[in-house]
């Protein structure tokens, strides 16, 4: 069966069908406003005339080609191309703007890589075990989940906490418009039908990152600078050494496993896996203050984590039948289709096309890794385009994405409402990345918390371990990060306060 | 001038329909057809003789697709009806020599793409392809204030594999009315997985009303997630789609009471059907094609007669069979028409205790 | 000197802030909550009223911080400069004005339609973008840019992966 597999995917028409799904995936997923998600919806109906593991293999590519595109547009523009390419942007800009673009890219993609590599041997090697674990995952379990990594946001937000948890009740607070969870009642609607369906991930993410990098540029217009960042253009093979990419290898397996474990979760996905990583990887730190300064460790964390949450993600989609997220909904849909059922018979009754999926997993991975490296110098002359002409014309694609998410013009309007917002979150120095976390959680956490409520009088929550373990750590997180961030406070306000003397100093003497 | 010109003809034709009985003479067609063309022109007309203006259709029927069709779907890729409708969309495209583009636009369980096009474009080159749990259940359950009526239905063409009523194999009830026994023997402490508002949570409140039954409802989200929590023993039973049960009945993990189809599909005959038991039990899912109110009745025959065409097919037959374990199914206007209204009345009965 | 903006950094959004909670939390009782069989105990106004409640809570924080650190200001015989509108305008006018094309530009897609709206906005769009000494250089690769985008992702979004551009005064033409 093993070899039955490995020969469907050794055909030169699925290594073809393979490599054009990985380079599509990286475009779409390189460009913002167009996700891995919206990749297989539009290459979903074309593979429904293929052989199934043609069909599967191409699913597979440009699942793994989006995800791991959407690096490219989080270093080069400050613009996560994709949700789960969020907290790449924490250090990869940095990098960037610091000339080392190329060394950030090639930190991605080879991470990148490694992630997607340890997902999928989890996925083969431990699927029966971390099954079990997955459905150990119920209302209570996923309550406390939404709770601990909501106060995630708390080590996220660093010294301002009220602005940071502001940012993060502001994105819960958005996510509730539209039907209410459970009952499908309308729920801040004003009667407009269009908002049934409740703001996007994916709008709110342009609002936040495209629109507000364009108003940030269009602040600068007069401030006469060069159209075009400077970079390194010259690159040696991944662009960092192997010294330092040997240092990196214990965070890459935290941040892998991090991202494999939220993969199984169904419901959580790629955009929380990413920033939970950065923040676990940040406090585990020996030098957590460099964070966000542009350094290996932030990107690694990241690109490792949403890259592993694919394997993750394909745990209960093939052994329970049960899909994590819109991607993974996709993919089963295409599995079906080709009569290829997942859940518990899967290996019996399809051992080859499993087998064929898992070696798709790993030739996509390859592909990724060759086009993406082949296609750095390519990337990088993209910042070379001037930002007065580029930036619109991102801003033309997320509008199409938007458009393209749901087919409705409707999200553009939301989406140029977000911008907005955005803009004036900045002004005031309120943090935007907590208000995706909200976003994401906020609905995680009302839906379950609302089945809690209605469990509770049969099933008192101490039958949950999980869920007292979770609720626990939560406590310890908050203490921890409270006392952190005071300490942060301290020590920002007294420099503050020394360069302020220092200023008046200055002044005196003059 | 017109109008009158319509009204007139209008009129001819319900009389000539009257004569004729259900199969209308082919001579009266022919030219009734060429003053339908010029009576579409006339919306006072067309909107006020609306229902005669079906029949009329019925009868006219050449109408030509000449340029590309639009068909929106209202549930998303992946799910069996955006399967089904792009299947019939590629077939249609052979059959009538233009293209047929399928664009999805979902949302709120298909209501938003029902409500964006529910006046879309009358031209005959747009149509909209869900499923009738959608289409009456979002009417039932109040989240939209519209029904199949709407529309001008097409076509149905295609019935699911249905939905079944699951506990754990080890479970000590076989059959529907050994569950509802076990309920009313120990009240409010059987857990049944519901998705509220949808076809299983007026399922729930059937098997309560009017089968007496008295179970602890859980609110377990949509199939995928019912399945989680029937495996992982948070709920005692749910209701599933056959094609998610079907491995876990098989290998002994689950096993299904009933079928909530009226009958149990043309490939799994062995299973009862929630009816025997509730007779008000039904939940028929079937695939639905339907344009926007006011549309040339002659393209919504025209479309009817290539629909019917393009699912006699053997290759049809064969999708149907290895995706829904179904044979086809597939009804002329009239009979759509009729099954919808059939599906809406009885989800309406519902309403009281929804 | 610098520390006035400081505070209001934190008064002002934290007004804004708050009122738009007191605003959010005002619509919560509208919402018709499903009380029927099998419904949830928490009904569908507890997790909104959560969050409105709590994002007020933290807006009068940020309030009352502000009002702190403006009268800790004053103390150390601070002054407060007067807001000069006008100076703020002019200096955002770029990104004022970016606004403007962006949301004219989405209003008007549905009924003009994608190829028109996109050739206009990016035009209009790049040369806000572009230091006005430079327009007289600008303006015609602006224009092509314009034209080629609009026409190019028109042609593969809507015509090959049936993305559902507004198709506006094209649908005389059948494109």
């Amino acid at each position: 069966m093993l070899l039955e597999g490995l020969m469907a995917v050794m055909q030169p028409v699925t290594i073809f069908l393979i490599a054009v799904g990985v380079a599509v995936g990286i475009i779409f997923g390189s460009i913002p406003g167009l996700t891995a998600t919206m990749a297989i919806v539009m290459f979903l109906p074309a593979t429904y005339s293929m052989s199934a593991s043609q069909g599967i293999s191409m699913l597979m590519a440009l699942y793994i080609g989006g995800i791991s595109g959407g690096l490219i547009s989080a270093i080069l523009l400050n613009i996560p191309g994709t949700p789960s390419s969020v907290a790449t942007c924490f250090d990869g800009k940095p990098m960037a703007d610091k000339g080392e673009a190329g060394k950030a890219l090639g930190t991605g993609v080879v991470f990148s890589f490694i992630g997607t590599l340890i997902g999928i041997a989890i996925l083969i090697v431990l699927t029966p075990v971390l099954c079990d674990f997955a459905l150990k995952f119920q209302a209570y379990e996923y309550c406390a989940l939404a709770i601990f990594s909501l106060s995630m946001v708390i080590a996220l937000t660093g010294h301002d906490m009220p602005k940071g948890l502001i940012s993060a009740v502001l994105g819960a607070l958005l996510a509730t418009a539209g039907l209410a969870p459970i009952d499908s009642k309308p729920r801040f609607t004003f009667g407009l039908f269009q908002m049934n369906n409740g703001f996007a991930l994916l709008v709110l993410l342009i609002g936040l990152f495209a629109i507000s990098e364009v108003m940030a540029y269009a602040e600068s217009v007069r401030k006469d600078q060069g159209f075009t960042i400077e970079s390194n253009a010259k690159i040696k093979g991944a662009g960092f050494s192997l010294k330092e990419g040997i240092a990196q290898i214990p965070n890459a397996i935290v941040s892998s496993l991090i991202g494999v474990g939220i993969g199984i979760l169904p419901g959580i996905g790629g955009g929380v896996s990413c920033m939970i990583s950065y923040t676990v990887s940040k406090n585990t730190s020996k030098h957590p203050q460099l964070y966000g300064t542009g350094i290996m460790d932030g990107v690694v964390a990241s690109e490792s984590a949403n890259n592993a949450t694919i394997g993750g993600a394909m745990i209960p989609l093939l052994a329970l039948g049960i899909p994590g997220d819109a991607c993974t909904a996709m993919l089963l849909g295409g599995l079906q289709v080709h009569n290829v059922a997942p859940g518990p018979l899967i290996y019996e009754k399809n051992g080859a096309v499993v087998y064929a999926i898992f070696f798709a997993m790993i030739v996509s991975a390859i592909f990724m890794m060759l086009f993406m490296l082949l296609g750095m110098r390519f990337f990088i002359a993209v910042l070379k385009v001037p930002k007065n002409y580029l930036l619109p014309i991102v801003l033309v694609l997320c509008g199409i994405g938007a458009i393209g998410n749901a087919n409705m013009v409707f999200d553009t309007y939301v989406m140029v409402g977000f911008g907005l917002m955005s803009y004036l979150m900045i002004k005031s120095k309120i943090p935007t990345v907590p208000m995706i976390l909200g976003f994401i959680l906020g609905p995680t956490f009302e839906t379950n918390l609302r089945r809690v409520s209605q469990l509770a009088s049969s099933d008192p929550f101490y039958h949950h371990p999980i869920f007292c373990v979770l609720m626990i750590a939560t406590i310890l997180v908050v203490i921890f990060s409270v006392r952190s961030n005071l300490k942060e406070a301290k020590r920002a306000e007294a420099e503050e306060l020394a360069a302020e003397a220092a200023a008046s100093a200055a002044a005196k003497t003059e | 001038m017109k109008k009158v010109l319509a009204l007139t003809m209008v009129a001819a034709m319900t009389l000539g329909l009257a004569a004729c009985g259900s199969k209308p003479a082919e001579t009266t067609a022919a030219p009734a057809a060429t003053t339908a063309a010029a009576a579409e022109t006339t919306a006072a007309a067309a909107e006020t003789q609306a229902a005669a203006e079906t029949e009329a259709a019925a009868e006219a029927g050449d109408f030509k697709f000449d340029k590309t069709v639009n068909v929106y779907i209202t549930h998303g890729a992946g799910g069996d009806t955006d399967y089904m409708a792009r299947m019939l969309s590629q077939a249609l495209e052979q059959e009538l020599g233009v293209s047929v583009v399928c664009s999805n636009v979902t949302g709120s369980n298909g209501a938003t793409c029902m409500q964006q096009y529910k006046d879309g474009d009358t031209d005959g080159y747009t149509f909209i392809a869900t499923n009738t749990a959608a289409l009456t259940g979002n009417e039932a359950t109040g989240m939209v204030d519209f029904g199949y009526d709407a529309f001008e239905p097409v076509a149905i063409y295609g019935i699911q594999s249905g939905e079944n009523l699951v506990v754990p194999a080890d479970a000590p009830y076989d059959t529907l009315a050994d569950l509802i026994e076990a309920t009313k023997a120990n009240p409010g402490q059987i857990k049944l997985g519901i998705s509220t508002g949808g076809g299983v949570y007026i399922e729930a409140c059937v098997l309560t009303n009017l089968g007496g039954a008295q179970f602890n409802l859980i609110d377990a989200g949509d199939g995928a997630s019912r399945l989680t929590a029937l495996l992982g023993g948070e709920v005692d039973a749910t209701s599933l789609p056959y094609s998610t049960a079907a491995d876990y009945i098989e290998n002994g993990q689950l096993k299904s009471l009933c079928t909530l189809l009226s009958k149990a599909p043309t490939l799994l005959p062995d299973q009862p059907a929630a009816s025997e038991t509730i007779p008000e039990l039904v939940i028929d899912t079937m695939y639905a094609v339907l344009a926007p109110k006011g549309t040339d009745p002659a393209a919504v025959k025209a479309m009817n007669d290539a629909i019917l065409k393009v699912t006699s097919t053997d290759d049809w037959k064969q999708k149907c069979n290895d995706y829904s374990f179904q044979d086809p199914f597939v009804l002329n206007v009239d009979d759509t028409i009729a099954e919808l209204k059939n599906q809406r009345d009885l989800f309406q009965s519902f309403k009281p205790f929804l | 000197m610098k520390r006035n903006s400081k505070f209001m950094m934190d008064i002002l959004p934290g007004i804004v802030i708050a009122l738009f909670s007191i605003g959010y939390l005002s619509l919560i009782p509208k919402i018709q909550t499903f009380t029927g069989m099998g419904s949830t105990p928490l009904t569908n106004h507890f997790v909104p009223a959560l969050w409105g409640g709590f994002l007020l809570v933290l807006a009068l924080w940020l309030i009352v911080r502000g009002l702190r650190k403006r009268a800790a200001f004053l103390k150390e015989g601070g002054k407060i400069e007067k807001f000069d509108l006008k100076a703020a305008f002019d200096e955002k006018r770029e990104v004022i004005l970016s606004f403007v094309v962006l949301t004219i530009y989405v209003a008007l897609m549905d009924a003009v339609g994608f190829v028109p709206m996109t050739i206009l906005y990016l035009f209009a769009q790049i040369l806000i973008l572009t230091p006005t000494s430079k327009w007289k250089k600008t303006w015609l690769p602006a224009l092509i840019c314009g034209i080629i985008c609009a026409v190019l992702f028109y042609f593969i979004f809507r015509m090959k992966l049936n993305v559902l551009l507004p198709q506006g005064i094209l649908k005389s033409f059948g494109l």
